[in-house]
């Protein structure tokens, strides 16, 4: 016998240990080893190896002492830490106490709101991994609960328990389905009240609106994930994410100058351009990255509100976005001729030096943009992002010492030479590249992705200047030949399609699944093909599951019913086969004896007589009587 | 029936509330921990009422049952269902219930109700309600079980005078002494062995003085038997006299003294078979009702 008491213990801490772990990441070090010394107190205490004379309203004193100090600490920026740090000792001191029903059920809300306030701070796919044992382990404690509500000291033979726990299980299995219809058909709102949270892993992105020579160094070797662009596969020359201009030029930095765009969009093509859907992660700025160059920004991601020829966000990104963007991919766009002095200012007293040599390279004539690239990838210059030396007079350094740099160097040369020749010239900085996931069909595009590029001004257009090297193995062409990416690769398709479509999921998608579905019953015929080609791509899928239920089915069939009904449907097989079908309610001897056929009569006649002898007598069918009856069955 | 528990309550207090944050949050995440919760609601709704139903129950009374004294039925709960097992079942009936804590699929579980019938006669049960908190402890269901099962219940037997009961020109207190061999009086006389007497009997004094196997014989007691004349008893108070004639019918019996007895003008014969007193108890239970 299992007393359910000890089981409820087991599945509680384990379930305290659950919650824990989904807050773990955002709790400081001090509140871990307090969560950790009294669970282990409370377990040896459980256990039986401590006695621990502490009264109750000792521990309710030290739970509102405990509460109290991280209550204080809320402060706007920080709500949900302290909260969780003040959670996580209140369950410790819980697994301390002496434990009756309530006591339980408190535990399992503290371990709720443990992982409620996890989700708050991080909406990372992490969340399932404690979810998932979080919803296991309280539902089987639910249900032990139910049992110790009914008597404390009750016991439970062996074979019973794991009928306990499969109910628990079968409770799970019912309820996802269920989580998952009403998770779909909840009401959403377009303006949370409390939007604030969510925020925090929102001021790790490092791109800003400034560039000063040597920050992308810091950032390129970082591959966390900056944004998921859906879209068909392109050619690679065409993978620059422009993110923001930079006109203003100090000297050493490029920041961007007026609020508003430069110059008005294109329109939209004809051919319709090529279409975004950007899932851009909190960056704690205003841009929006679009492939070079976006001619539309729809920043409610559906293409109803087109944003008014800018790239910015209402608000700083401090969570998740989705937008929709429509690009033409191609290496220059119309500009117009107004301010363009703007471009090509540089500051007071910059350097002499750098200027002479700019006007002695567009004094050779001809394309003098085509002279200041040639320069700058003749191999004169190396790609570097280790050991760059910072100084005063950083683009001096790059040019006349050392020779080497990252992409900011690169474009910030390019861009004050062209800026000292007199020709228009800003920097843009966004991000180069991708990695194609073909099986969610989007480009993941990391950190270490971050790119500076030029563009100058030439003819009413403006032309996009990559001066960094081609042949140089950046980090990002590194990580492209790892077979890190690749891994990376399947395991952010998860993370894509758990962004897209749980993180993502709100009013708009909502608005438009009730669309399709009313359209779907009100007027079938309209999706019909739509439909079709779903069908014919989900039926493998759907083939395979069957036959997997089917087959489960059967097994399970099999494993419930009793070997006697087997051997006995085996039987009836056989003699249907045979051309004698049993009567309803006809007894086995009656049902042989009316066989004709003399030989199969005696057969048949033998079998259920060895039948009888062990079913009406009550003995157990072993296996060797089973295979017995299974040879005479087959002898039919 | 549901009825709602206090952990319920909470349970539905704390749904509302993750709701309402996950509507003002915006989180989806809270959303689907929202969604859990309620999906919960609905699941512990279908396995709850599946776990009532697909039951039978049949009470078994004791084979005398007696007024106003505590009696133990036996309550059997059959889950009629081949596959699946039922959990924290309780079975209320007679105003007592007891608690199944597991049935296994197509079997069957019993347990005690005591239970005190106040008044002697044919007693009826109706219904058993069938209650069950599973899966958690958040709601209770009801279903009643639409059976009736009928008892008699004899009077409450009342201890009074037996002597009124004896024949009234017998001294003997019940019994007779017989000067005819038997096994239950005083030592006859010794006598030699013979195969077929019972080992107990053997005297073993005798048999070490004499060397031979010898025997004690005893003298046979002949039974007095009793006529309970409840008709012609003092009816004054005639569940009184009721409850007295029963204790009669118990306490002679148990001495092994036939009783018989003569109530509406029926006359029963004495007996001493258990149907027997069965029968003069069911009568007794029965007077005056139709």
């Amino acid at each position: 016998m299992v007393r359910i008491e000890t089981l409820l213990r087991f599945v509680t801490y384990l379930c305290a240990v659950a919650g824990f772990s989904a807050a773990r990441p955002h709790l400081g070090a001090v509140y871990t080893a307090g969560f950790a010394a009294l669970s282990s107190l409370a377990l040896l205490r459980d256990s039986g190896k401590l006695t621990l004379p502490v009264p109750r309203w000792f521990l309710n004193l030290a739970s509102l002492g405990v509460l109290a100090p991280s209550l204080l600490q809320i402060s706007i920026e920080n709500i949900v830490g302290p909260v969780l740090e003040g959670l996580v000792l209140l369950l410790g001191i819980k697994l301390l106490e002496e434990k009756k029903t309530r006591d339980y059920m408190q535990i399992y809300l503290i371990c709720m709101f443990l992982l409620i306030g996890s989700t708050l701070i991080s909406l990372n796919i992490s969340f399932l991994f404690y979810f998932i044992p979080l919803m296991l382990l309280s539902t089987a404690g639910l249900i032990l609960l139910a049992f110790f509500s009914h008597d404390p000291g009750l016991a439970l033979h062996g074979r019973v328990v794991p009928k306990v726990f499969s109910q628990s299980l079968l409770v799970c299995a019912v309820s996802i389905p269920a989580c998952a219809l009403i998770f779909v058909i909840l009401p959403r709102t377009d303006f949370p009240l409390f939007s604030l949270f969510g925020r925090v892993e929102a001021a790790r992105s490092g791109f800003s609106d400034s560039v000063s020579l040597g920050d992308v160094t810091e950032i390129q070797e970082d591959p966390t994930v900056v944004l998921r662009a859906e879209m068909p596969e392109i050619a690679e020359k065409d993978l620059y994410w422009r993110g923001v201009e930079l006109d203003r030029f100090d000297g050493v930095s490029w920041r961007r100058g007026a609020e508003r765009p430069a110059e008005p969009w294109e329109s939209i093509p004809r051919s319709g351009g090529t279409d975004q859907t950007i899932y851009l992660e909190p960056s704690g700025a205003r841009y929006l990255f679009a492939l070079d160059r976006p001619v539309a920004i729809y920043p409610d991601g559906i293409g109803r509100r087109k944003s008014p020829r800018s790239n910015l966000w209402h608000e700083n990104i401090l969570q998740r976005i989705r937008y929709r963007a429509v690009s033409v991919p191609s290496d220059s766009a119309p500009g117009t001729d107004s301010d363009l002095d703007r471009y090509l200012a540089l500051p007071a007293g910059f350097s002499p030096r750098i200027s002479e040599f700019a006007a002695k390279i567009a004094g050779q004539g001809g394309d003098s943009i085509a002279h200041f690239v040639k320069l700058l990838r003749s191999g004169q210059y190396e790609y570097s992002i280790e050991g760059l030396h910072k100084s005063d007079a950083p683009l001096e350094d790059f040019l006349f010492e050392y020779r080497r740099g990252n992409c900011e160097y690169f474009a910030s040369a390019l861009g004050a030479m062209l800026r000292s020749a007199g020709i228009p010239a800003r920097l843009v900085a966004g991000y180069r590249g991708g990695y194609y996931n073909p099986a969610g069909k989007y480009y993941l595009v990391l950190q270490k992705n971050a790119h500076v590029w030029v563009e100058a001004y030439r003819a009413g257009r403006w032309l996009r200047i990559d001066p960094t090297p081609v042949n140089a193995l950046t980090p990002e062409e590194a990580y492209r030949e790892s077979i890190l990416l690749r891994v990376r690769l399947l395991f952010d398709t998860f993370d894509y399609y758990w962004g897209k479509f749980v993180i993502g999921y709100d009013l708009n998608r909502q608005v438009a699944l009730w669309g399709k579905v009313k359209t779907a019953i009100t007027r079938p015929d309209l999706d019909i093909m739509r439909m079709w080609d779903v069908s014919v791509l989900l039926a493998p899928y759907a083939a395979g599951a069957a036959v997997l239920a089917g087959l489960i089915a059967f097994m399970l069939r099999r494993a419930w019913r009793k070997p006697e009904h087997v051997l006995i449907s085996r039987f009836h097989r056989k003699m249907r086969k045979r051309g004698y079908q049993r009567i309803r309610g006809e007894g086995l001897e009656e049902f042989s004896n009316r066989v004709s056929d003399p030989e199969l009569k005696i057969r048949a006649a033998e079998f259920v007589s060895e039948f009888q002898d062990i079913f009406y007598r009550d003995r157990k069918l072993g296996p060797y009587e089973t295979k017995r009856l299974k040879s005479l069955i087959r002898c039919l | 029936m549901i009825r709602i528990s206090k952990a319920g309550w909470l349970y539905i207090l704390v749904t509302i509330l993750i709701g309402l944050s996950a509507v003002n949050t915006g989180n989806n995440l809270v959303y689907i921990i929202a969604s859990a919760l309620l999906s919960y609601l609905l699941v512990s709704g279908i396995f709850g009422r599946r776990n009532i139903h697909g039951l039978d129950a049949e009470v078994f009374f004791p084979d005398e049952v007696f007024a106003r004294t505590e009696a133990l039925a036996e309550v059997r709960v059959r889950n009629l269902r081949k596959r699946t097992p039922v959990f924290l079942i309780t079975i209320e009936v007679g105003g007592g219930s007891c608690f199944f804590p597991y049935i296994a699929p197509n079997s069957t579980e019993s347990g005690f109700v005591p239970m005190t019938f106040h008044r002697r006669g044919a007693a009826e049960l109706e219904g058993a309600v069938v209650s069950s908190n599973f899966p958690f402890n958040f709601f209770k269901r009801f279903r009643t079980l639409k059976k009736k099962w009928r008892a008699t219940v004899y009077p409450m037997p009342l201890r009074c005078s037996l002597s009124a009961f004896r024949d009234g020109g017998s001294r003997h207190r019940g019994e007779k002494e017989l000067n005819k061999a038997g096994y239950e009086a005083d030592i006859l006389s010794i006598r030699d062995y013979v195969p077929g007497d019972p080992p107990k009997y053997i005297n073993w004094k005798s048999t070490a003085k004499t060397g031979r196997l010898k025997v004690k014989e005893l003298s046979a007691i002949e039974r007095q038997q009793v006529t309970i004349d409840f008709d012609s008893m003092e009816k004054e108070d005639v569940e009184r006299a009721l409850s007295c004639a029963t204790h009669a019918v118990l306490s002679f019996m148990r001495t092994g003294v036939p009783v018989g007895l003569l109530i509406g003008g029926e006359m029963l014969r004495p007996g001493l078979a258990v149907v027997h007193k069965r029968l003069l108890l069911t009568r007794l239970a029965l007077y005056g009702q139709n």
